[in-house]
């Protein structure tokens, strides 16, 4: 469904990404874990066209995504949910919900907004206030919510656990295992290996803008160094 | 009491310029930043183009307050698609230099092409004044009061209840996830740039019956302005609007007893005020982003 094919790209004159190949298949939930600074938000980034490719290639059922624009690539299907939340503090929770689904006719929006609050009851209690005024776990939500309005075939999830209360980052993962049931395909980038490795079908370490491991949740979760670096020592 | 009513009146009808000129530059400035320093020659220049047209080419008033408008949001659109955008990711206060020089460029293309000899421009709207109880108001004065009024509910109504002024709203608090989020940021720029810049032309057009056209008409008015909009918090359309009218009620009150400190008394209340309420009479945001 999603390749990312030998891709080279960064900031000013510094390559980030170095030949990185990573693939999606639909129904999948795909981790790309890593330390900070090793590249992931940068992939992302370079997925939706927030960033351009300098090498390479990224396709998304077929179609090539190089030079498209953001607002292009969320009509392609992808929805993109940003590191910290980046929620719209001055605006209602109903306009941060709104302006996710831009693009999109106006009968359509209000059908997709309602889906949302089906599924978020939190937000339809809070939909006349402001999003700045929403707990962190709600703004998440909130975050998750506008990454769906779209109807999105693939989403972007970047760092969904950071900054959450445990018993909230349980609630964030279930969800996600409820989106791919639904059909929703997911790429998650995460520190949070462990609980990664719990939802994902496979995953990627990325270190220093290369992948340096990849393989299914269950033979990671057992590979002694990703045990050691990322799974915090011998268990 | 007659007097102080009328002083009032007069007061808020020039408030009513200050408040034209702001809500232009706030609309720009809350979106994208950038304080428009060319908004008052945008709109020189603009009102020397409709000069023309009525002298020249005869054209019906009505008609030049429309393409007036049309030429400012086309000004608006050539500023943010030629100039703004491709300085945009590069340094902010280029941005802002770029406007200070723009509005250099407008004196100079007046003053070249239409000399600065100081122009007579013939009246909005011709009649006797109108009495309103014990006040009187000109014609002139109460189309500026109005045109303020609707220029305040139309803006309103676009940021808040049309899904390009939400989005505008958006990318003032959070550009990276308006982006993100597969907003079209640079049409929403050219629009936000021309919808400004279209209020230059048609606030310039409103006010220039009480002055004289020329090349530097709208200096004083664009210091008015900007203090408006700084009383106001900087942030909202809203308190560009009071804080224009409050400052033409307090200029004119003032000038009717102490004439020669009437504009630079009203700077001294800025200060004054700021001191008091660094965020304005009506400001949220405390601290601004560069």
């Amino acid at each position: 469904m999603l390749r990312v094919d030998q891709v080279v790209s960064g900031y000013g004159p510094i390559d980030v990404l170095n030949h990185v190949t990573i693939s999606l298949d639909k129904g999948e939930i795909v981790a790309v874990l890593g330390a900070n600074g090793a590249g992931k938000t940068t992939l992302l980034r370079t997925i939706t066209g927030l960033i351009r490719v300098r090498k390479g290639s990224v396709t998304f059922d077929d179609q090539v995504l190089n030079g498209l624009s953001p607002a292009e690539v969320v009509r392609c299907g992808i929805s993109h949910v940003p590191e910290g939340r980046h929620i719209f503090p001055d605006l209602t929770v109903e306009e941060n919900l709104l302006l996710a689904a831009y693009a999109m006719p106006r009968g359509q929006q209000k059908s997709r907004l309602e889906a949302m609050y089906a599924m978020f009851s939190i937000l339809a209690d809070r939909r006349r206030q402001a999003g700045g005024t929403l707990s962190g776990g709600e703004q998440q939500m909130l975050a998750l919510a506008r990454g769906l309005m779209p109807n999105p075939r693939l989403m972007l999830l970047d760092e969904p656990s950071l900054g959450l209360a445990p018993k909230v980052i349980g609630t964030v993962f279930e969800t996600l295992v409820h989106l791919r049931e639904s059909g929703v395909s997911i790429l998650l980038v995460e520190q949070n290996a462990k609980r990664s490795l719990e939802v994902a079908n496979r995953a990627y370490i990325l270190v220093t803008g290369r992948i340096a491991l990849e393989g299914t949740a269950h033979e990671l979760e057992a590979n002694d160094m990703v045990k050691q670096l990322y799974l915090g020592g011998i268990q | 009491m007659n007097i102080f009513a009328n002083l009032v009146l007069r007061g808020l009808a020039t408030g009513a310029v200050y408040a034209l000129v702001g809500m232009g530059i706030v609309v720009i400035l809350q979106t994208t930043n950038v304080m428009n320093f060319a908004q008052g020659d945008t709109g020189m220049f603009v009102t020397y183009l409709a000069f023309f047209m009525i002298t020249t080419a005869k054209v019906p008033y009505s008609l030049v307050l429309v393409l007036a408008i049309v030429a400012g949001a086309v000004i608006g659109l050539i500023v943010e698609r030629f100039m703004m955008r491709s300085v945009r990711s590069r340094s902010h206060l280029s941005l802002i230099m770029l406007t200070l020089g723009l509005s250099l460029v407008f004196q100079g293309l007046a003053a070249f092409l239409f000399n600065t000899v100081p122009l007579l421009f013939p009246p909005l709207v011709t009649g006797d004044p109108v009495k309103l109880g014990p006040v009187i108001l000109s014609r002139q004065d109460i189309v500026v009061l109005l045109a303020a009024i609707v220029v305040f509910g139309a803006l309103y109504l676009f940021l808040y209840r049309t899904k390009q002024g939400v989005a505008a709203r958006s990318i003032s608090q959070d550009e990276y996830a308006a982006r993100v989020l597969g907003i079209p940021t640079p049409s929403i720029y050219m629009l936000i740039w021309a919808i400004g810049s279209a209020l230059a032309g048609l606030a310039a057009l409103l006010i220039v019956p009480r002055f004289s056209l020329e090349p530097s008409f709208m200096g004083l008015i664009q210091v008015k302005a900007f203090s408006a909009i700084v009383l106001g918090g900087m942030d909202s359309v809203f308190g560009a609007a009071v804080g224009g009218l409050i400052i033409g009620v307090v200029e004119n009150l003032v000038a009717y007893q102490f004439p020669a400190i009437k504009d630079s008394f009203m700077l001294i209340v800025v200060v004054i005020v700021l001191l008091v309420m660094p965020q304005g009479l009506f400001g949220k945001r405390q601290q601004r982003r560069f």
